[in-house]
Formats: C-alpha cells, structure tokens, sequence
C-alpha cells in the first residue's frame, strides 16, 4: 500500500521519537512497524528528510551506520517534537470522524 | 553551498543503496541481484535529486547552468537541427493516404536522406505510463511521473532521422507491428535501461504496461521533452503498418531545407488536396521553445553584475583601509 499524501512527514517524525536514525532505516522501520502494509518511496524520502531539516523539525550529521560506512543521522528536534504531536491530533481526529462516517447507517432523507 | 548538499545526497543515497543491498543479500539474494533489487526499489535517483535540488533557495544558480549548457549544445547541433524539417500533418490524412504512401514519395524528393513518422512530437510534454510488470515481476508503483517512462510511437526510421544512435540491440524493421507480436517490440532508452535493470543488458527482458513489450534495443537519452535536461526514461513502440498516419513526419535533408519543405507540402497537397502541412525545420521549432531562456538568461546576467559590483566595492574598501594616508 502506497502512503497517503502528506502523511510521510508525519510518519518520519514518529520513527525518530526514540533516537537519531539515517534514511534507510527510516524507510525499513516504517515498513516493518506496519507490517509491510505501508511501502515507503525511497525516491521522495530524501527530499522529505531535508525539507523538514529546512523547517528545523529535524537536525542531521555524519555517524557511522552498522555497516561501518559512513551514513547521515537525522534527530527529532523540540519543534519536532511539538509538530508531532500536532499532527498525530489532527491525524487522530480524521480518522475518528472518517471511521463515524464510513460506519453510519444509510440516512435516508425524509 | 549547492555542491556540498549535492556531494551529500550522492553519499547518502550509495550508503542507502549499499544498506538495502546488503538487507537484500541477507534474505537469500545473490550480490548482482540484490544491488539490482535495491537500485530499483529507490527509483530514479536523478529524479530524487532533482527534488532536492528544487528545496534550495539557490536552484536558480544550477538551472541558469543548465540552461547555458543547453544554449552551447543547441549551437554545437544547429547545423543538425536545420537539416532536419517537421511536418505537422491536419487531421484527415489519415483516412485517404496510408503513411507509407507519403513515405515512399517523400523519400525521393532530391536531399532527402531519411523519414519517419511519430504519433507524438519529439518535443513535446511528458505523457509517462505506469509500468506494471518487470520480466513478469509486480513492481510497486512510483509517487513522482518522472520516475515512471514516457512513451512514443514512432516509425522505424526515427532513430536515424534524429540520429539517436542505438547503444545495444536493434531498431524497428520495416514491417514490424505492434499488433502482430505477442509481445510489443521495444527500443528503450539508457535511463530506462539503467532504472529497470541497472548494471544488465536489457535487451531480450520484458516489462508489463497494458501490453507485454520486450526490449529489442537500447537507444542513448535525448533532450527532447524539456528541452533542458535529459528526459527520464522513454521507451519507443513501432507503429504499425495498418495504422492510420500519425501527425508528424520528420525528414532528414542534406543540402536545400527550403526546397525539400516545398516539396513535401507540395506532396501532401497532391495526395489529399485537403490536407494541409505546416512544414519547418527543427531548429526553428526549438528556437521558438528556447525563448523561455532569455528572461533566465537576462537574470542570470543581472545577478552577475551585482555580484561584481559588490566584489569591487569590496576590494575598494579593503585598499581604501590598509593604504595609510602619505600626508596628513
């Protein structure tokens, strides 16, 4: 299943509220904590990873990946944290609200 | 600034290559397979880094460059681009003249070395498909049209009027069809090449879009679409021989452009006195698409000025403090 528009932002933040990853494993976490169901575009990671540094909800530096090659970490900042947290509100509300009406009885007018 | 963000991405995306092929060697693939694998996964990489070239403020620097580049190139090739002339067709040809009845009597017009015929015109928009199936595999699908490949429909000698050389495999025979083979013979282009099988010789693989197509050749990247920079990847289906006559005919002319254009309207008027043809050579199709360039142009010289005049008042200021007066 492809990624709803706009809502790999979001799940970015969300994978680095335990620690600094670097892209490929962004993308790897993403899939497995759906279990597969969610399959993330390598192609527009890299350009969503270094809009939100521009938007200063992320910061990144050079470490060292498990293969010992030198990888790119990205950290989730304070603003981050607080635009996470937004989000996943606004996320919640929709889905509650789409679940109300996906799940309403017929109304029929009278 | 720009050089440092793009070095970064390139090593971002080989550590990113190299992660996935190793996760992909470490679930029972061979090392070639599971660089292939991982290559394809990430999509075209020279579309990703475009997008993150476009986040920088300073993008206009790289594409002025570009289009510089491109304003050499095209000066480089005017002598090509004039030789060539383009036909565009009105509708209604195709019910009373079979393409290659106009064919066969454009070709003996003195001068004229090749003619082909294309159902899109070579610098026209983007119309990409989505690709289904590689080599009977599902592929996921893209999120960016850049990634996925444009198509055209040309006749076989295309490659040869635009002189697009072919790099492996062959071109379109004659007689060949898209309706008659199983599979749809196919010349594709070295991005699509390098996307759907990095490091392979596509030729004799297969890809799914509505119909199966199997790759026949491989043609070198051309600047078609934009104008400015390489096209993604394309791929080329042959028309068929039944077919009614697509609206643009190329012609390749060594020596007088001016009397093979009249030749050509002259013949067009003859087969179908209906018919119209708008006839002009290339290199004028693309001037009239290059006007864009002169407002980038102007700015980009605009911006060089400014750049000068505050590098001199620097340099002013720098002497004007170190020299000490001599009189006081």
């Amino acid at each position: 299943m492809q990624l709803l528009q706009g809502t790999l932002d979001m799940l970015i933040l969300r994978t680095l509220i335990f620690g600094a990853r670097h892209g490929h494993s962004i993308a790897v976490t993403i899939q497995r904590t759906s279990q597969d169901d969610l399959l993330v575009d390598h192609g527009s990671l890299y350009p969503a990873l270094q809009r939100l540094e521009r938007q200063g909800l992320i910061t990144s530096e050079w470490g060292t990946s498990e293969l010992k090659r030198r990888a790119r970490f990205y950290e989730l900042t304070r603003a981050g944290r607080k635009k996470l947290t937004a989000e996943t509100g606004k996320w919640e509300r929709m889905v509650r609200a789409i679940g109300r009406v996906l799940q309403h009885p017929d109304e029929r007018e009278t | 600034m720009l050089w440092r963000r793009r070095t970064r991405l390139d090593e971002e995306v080989a550590s990113h290559l190299a992660q996935e092929t190793a996760d992909n060697i470490a679930r029972g693939m061979d090392p070639a397979a599971a660089r292939s694998a991982a290559i394809r996964a990430f999509g075209n990489v020279n579309a990703a880094k475009e997008k993150v070239r476009e986040l920088d403020p300073l993008y206009w620097i790289d594409t002025l460059c570009q289009d510089i580049r491109f304003a050499l190139r095209l000066i480089a090739r005017s002598r090509w681009l004039s030789a060539t002339i383009v036909a565009t067709l009105t509708a209604g040809i195709a019910i009373n003249v079979s393409y290659q009845e106009l064919e066969s009597r454009v070709r003996d017009v003195p001068g004229v070395v090749h003619t082909s015929f294309t159902s899109t015109a070579p610098w026209s928009g983007l119309n990409p498909t989505r690709v289904l199936e590689i080599d009977g595999q599902p592929i996921p699908a893209t999120r960016d049209y850049r990634q996925d490949p444009a198509r055209r429909v040309v006749s076989s000698d295309y490659f040869a009027t635009l002189e697009i050389a072919l790099t492996r495999g062959r071109g379109f025979t004659h007689n060949e069809s898209s309706s008659t083979a199983q599979a749809v013979p196919t010349v594709i282009s070295e991005a699509m090449a390098r996307r759907y099988w990095p490091g392979q010789d596509p030729v004799g693989h297969t890809f799914r879009i509505a119909a199966v197509h199997q790759v026949i050749g491989v043609c070198r990247n051309v600047q078609g679409v934009t104008f400015m920079r390489d096209d993604g990847p394309f791929y080329y289906s042959p028309l068929d021989p039944h077919q009614s006559t697509p609206p643009y005919m190329l012609v390749r002319v060594s020596g007088d452009t001016r009397a093979a254009a009249a030749a050509v309207r002259e013949i067009v008027r003859q087969l179908d006195p209906q018919m119209a043809a708008t006839v002009a050579t290339l290199a004028s199709i693309v001037e009239r698409q290059g006007e864009r360039l002169k407002p980038v142009l102007i700015q980009g010289a605009i911006a060089g000025l400014f750049a000068l005049l505050l590098a001199l008042s620097g340099v002013y200021a720098v002497v004007s403090f170190s020299v000490k007066p001599t009189r006081s």
